[in-house]
C-alpha cells in the first residue's frame, strides 16, 4: 500500500505491507519554508507539497523495487488539516490509482494517529489514545477499526500550538517545541507559579490559551536577563503542561474503563509525543492504573505516511470498501462523528 | 493525448487521438475541482473506450488562474505522468485564448488575477508562444490598455475588465480556456519543436507571492 500524507507542512510517502512491515518511507519537512513567517503559511505548505511529494513517491517506490502495478492501492489524507495541502495529496493519489486502476483510500489523518500503535506492535482494541500534536489535542476510545470515540478536545489551542507560541514568546524561533524542551531541561519548574487549566474539572476538554497567557504575564514581568529566568519559565510551562495532560486523561481512563471494560492499554501518540517529561509523566499515570503504555517510535510520532498505508491497510482487512475518485477533501473531519463539538474548538477538533 | 485544465471555474478534459479529439468532457465549479478531476478524466477514457496506459503524453494547463486550481491540474500532471511514466507539456492558458486570433485586431488574452488585475499576453510578434516575454505578474487593466494600442480583441475570465479600461476600441470575444484549447496549444507547439518535459518538470504558474509577511515584520500576536 502507497500512502500519502501532505495535511500539514510535511510531506511524507511510504509503502506498507498488510503484515506491517514499512518497505520504504520518505518525510520531507517544510520547516525552512514557515521558519521566517513563525509559523505554517497555509499557501507556502500547498506550493511547497506538489514540488515534493512525486519526488517522496519515486524515491521509495525506487529504494522498495515495486513498479505501481503491483501495488494494492493508495492511500492519501484527505483531512482533517490545511485544505490546499490535502488537495495535493489527494489528487495526486487519485491520479496513480486511475493511472493503474487501483483502490483508492480517503484515510482521516487522525485515524492514521489513532492506528500507529498497532503497525509497531499487537495491540488489541479497545485502548486509549492521547493525541498531542501541533494541530490536535483529543482522548480516544479506540473500540475497533473505523470506531472512535472521542472523549475530550481542546476548547481552543491545540498542545503542540501552545509549545510553539510560548517558544515564540520567548525568542526561540519555530518551531519552538523542542528548544522549549532544551531550554526547560536547564529550569526549575516549581519557580514560577503558573495555572493548570480546567485541573480537577469534570470532563477531559483542555485549554491551553489562560497558561500561554499567564506565561506572557511573566516573562514581561521579568527585569533581569534572559539567562536569570527564562529556563525556569519554560519549565514551569512544559511541568504545567504535562500535569494538565495527566489530570485530563486519569478522567478519560476512568470514562474509558465504563465504556470498555476491558481496556488494557494507553497510547501517546502525535507530535508532542516526542516530548521526554510528557512521555515520562504519561508513563508514570499507565503504571499507577495498571494500564500498558505505548508511545510511537519517535519517526511515527509526528506526521508520517506510513501511518496513512496502514490505516488503509487495517479498513480494508476490516471490511471497508474503498473510496471514490470523487472522495472530498475535508479542513474539518471528525473522527467522532457524534461526539458534540466542544465550545471554542478550532477548525480541527 | 490527454488533456486538462482547471485554472478557472471550469474543469475540462480531452482526449485526442491525432489531432482529431475523440472525447471530451467539462464541469463547472471551482470548490470541486480537487474531487472531480480525476474522476472527469476516467469518465473521458471510458467514453473514448482507451485505457490510461494507451495515453503516450499529457498536456496540462498550468495557469496562471488560481492558485489552488492550477496546482491541482499540476498534481495531477505529475502523479500521471509519474505512475504512467509519460512525458508532460506545460501550456499558459493564455496561449490557448490567443489561438486563432482576430483579423484585423490585436488580440488579448485577459485572466481575471482578482484584487483588479489581469494576467495578460496579446498577439504580435513579441510575443507569440514565447512564454518567457509574457507580462509574469498580474497588470492592472489600465496597464494593459495602455500598452496596446489599436483596435482589440479581448478574451478570457478577465475579458470584461479590460474592455472597460480600453473603451470603445475593444471588443470583448466569448472565448475561454477548454481542455481541447490546451491540447490544440500542444500539438501546434509539437508541431513547431517544442520538446515534451518530464512530470518533475511541471511547475504551477502562479505569477504571484503568497501573502505571508514574515515574523518579524508581523504584529506579533500570542
Amino acid at each position: 500500500m502507497l500512502g500519502l500524507e501532505t495535511s500539514c507542512d510535511e510531506t511524507a510517502a511510504a509503502l506498507v505491507r498488510a503484515d506491517g512491515v514499512v518497505v520504504a518511507e520518505r518525510v520531507r519537512s517544510q520547516l525552512a519554508e514557515h521558519a521566517p513567517f513563525g509559523g505554517v503559511v497555509p499557501e507556502i505548505a500547498a506550493r511547497a507539497h506538489v514540488e515534493a511529494l512525486d519526488h517522496l513517491i519515486a524515491q521509495v517506490m525506487a529504494e522498495a523495487g515495486t513498479g505501481f502495478g503491483q501495488l494494492k492501492g493508495v492511500a492519501a489524507t484527505t483531512g482533517p488539516g490545511l485544505i490546499g495541502g490535502l488537495m495535493v495529496g489527494a489528487v495526486t493519489g487519485k491520479a496513480i490509482a486511475l493511472a493503474h486502476r487501483l483502490p483508492f483510500w480517503a484515510i482521516n489523518h487522525l485515524e492514521g494517529h489513532v492506528l500507529t500503535p498497532r503497525l509497531v506492535a499487537p495491540a488489541p482494541f479497545p485502548y486509549l489514545v492521547l493525541l498531542v500534536s501541533g494541530g490536535h489535542c483529543q482522548l480516544v476510545l479506540a473500540e475497533e477499526v473505523g470506531r472512535y470515540r472521542r472523549l475530550g478536545t481542546t476548547i481552543d489551542d491545540a498542545v503542540g500550538e501552545a509549545f510553539d507560541k510560548v517558544a515564540k514568546l520567548l525568542g526561540l524561533g519555530y518551531p519552538g517545541g523542542p528548544a522549549l524542551e532544551r531550554l526547560a531541561s536547564a529550569g526549575d519548574p516549581a519557580r514560577f507559579a503558573l495555572p493548570r487549566p480546567l485541573l480537577g474539572r469534570p470532563g477531559c476538554h483542555f485549554s491551553f490559551s489562560g497558561l500561554k497567557t499567564a506565561v506572557l504575564h511573566l516573562a514581561r514581568a521579568q527585569t533581569g536577563s534572559a539567562e536569570t529566568w527564562q529556563a525556569d519559565l519554560a519549565a514551569g510551562f512544559q511541568a504545567a503542561v504535562a500535569e494538565t495532560l495527566v489530570d485530563r486523561t486519569r478522567r478519560a481512563v476512568v470514562l474509558a474503563r465504563d465504556m470498555a471494560p476491558g481496556l488494557d492499554r494507553l497510547v501517546v501518540a502525535g507530535g508532542v509525543a516526542a516530548n521526554a517529561t510528557v512521555r515520562a509523566r504519561l508513563a508514570d499515570l499507565a503504571a499507577a492504573e495498571g494500564l500498558t503504555f505505548s508511545a510511537p517510535p519517535l519517526r511515527w510520532c509526528g506526521d508520517n505516511a506510513a501511518m496513512i498505508a496502514w490505516a488503509a491497510l487495517e479498513r480494508a482487512r476490516a471490511g471497508f470498501a474503498p473510496d471514490s475518485l470523487e472522495a472530498p477533501v475535508r479542513a474539518r473531519w471528525p473522527l467522532d462523528p457524534a461526539a458534540e463539538p466542544a465550545i471554542g474548538a478550532g477548525i480541527k477538533a | 493525448m490527454l488533456a486538462f485544465d482547471c485554472a478557472g471555474d471550469e474543469r475540462s478534459v480531452a482526449l485526442v487521438e491525432g489531432e482529431r479529439c475523440v472525447a471530451e468532457a467539462a464541469a463547472a465549479g471551482a470548490a470541486r475541482h480537487a474531487e472531480g478531476l480525476i474522476a472527469l478524466i476516467d469518465g473521458a477514457l471510458a467514453e473514448a473506450g482507451w485505457t490510461p496506459a494507451s495515453l503516450d503524453i499529457l498536456a496540462v494547463g498550468a495557469g496562471p488562474g488560481s492558485f489552488t486550481g492550477v496546482r491541482i491540474a499540476v498534481a495531477a500532471g505529475r502523479g500521471l505522468a509519474l505512475a504512467l511514466d509519460r512525458p508532460v507539456l506545460a501550456v499558459d492558458g493564455r496561449d490557448v485564448l490567443l489561438a486563432r486570433p482576430a483579423p484585423g485586431r490585436t488580440t488579448v488574452a485577459a485572466i481575471d488575477a482578482r484584487r483588479g488585475g489581469l494576467y495578460a499576453a496579446w498577439s504580435g510578434a513579441a510575443w507569440s508562444g514565447d512564454e518567457a516575454t509574457y507580462a509574469a505578474t498580474a497588470l492592472p487593466p489600465g496597464a494593459v490598455a495602455a500598452r496596446v494600442p489599436g483596435p482589440l480583441a479581448v478574451r478570457g475570465s478577465g475579458a470584461a475588465l479590460l474592455a472597460a479600461a480600453a473603451g470603445p476600441r475593444a471588443v470583448v470575444e466569448p472565448r475561454h480556456i477548454t481542455a481541447a484549447g490546451v491540447a490544440e496549444v500542444a500539438l501546434g507547439a509539437l508541431g513547431n519543436g517544442a520538446v515534451t518535459q518530464p512530470g518533475t518538470s511541471l511547475v504551477p504558474r502562479y505569477l504571484r507571492a503568497p501573502d505571508a509577511v514574515p515574523a518579524s515584520a508581523s504584529v506579533r500576536a500570542v
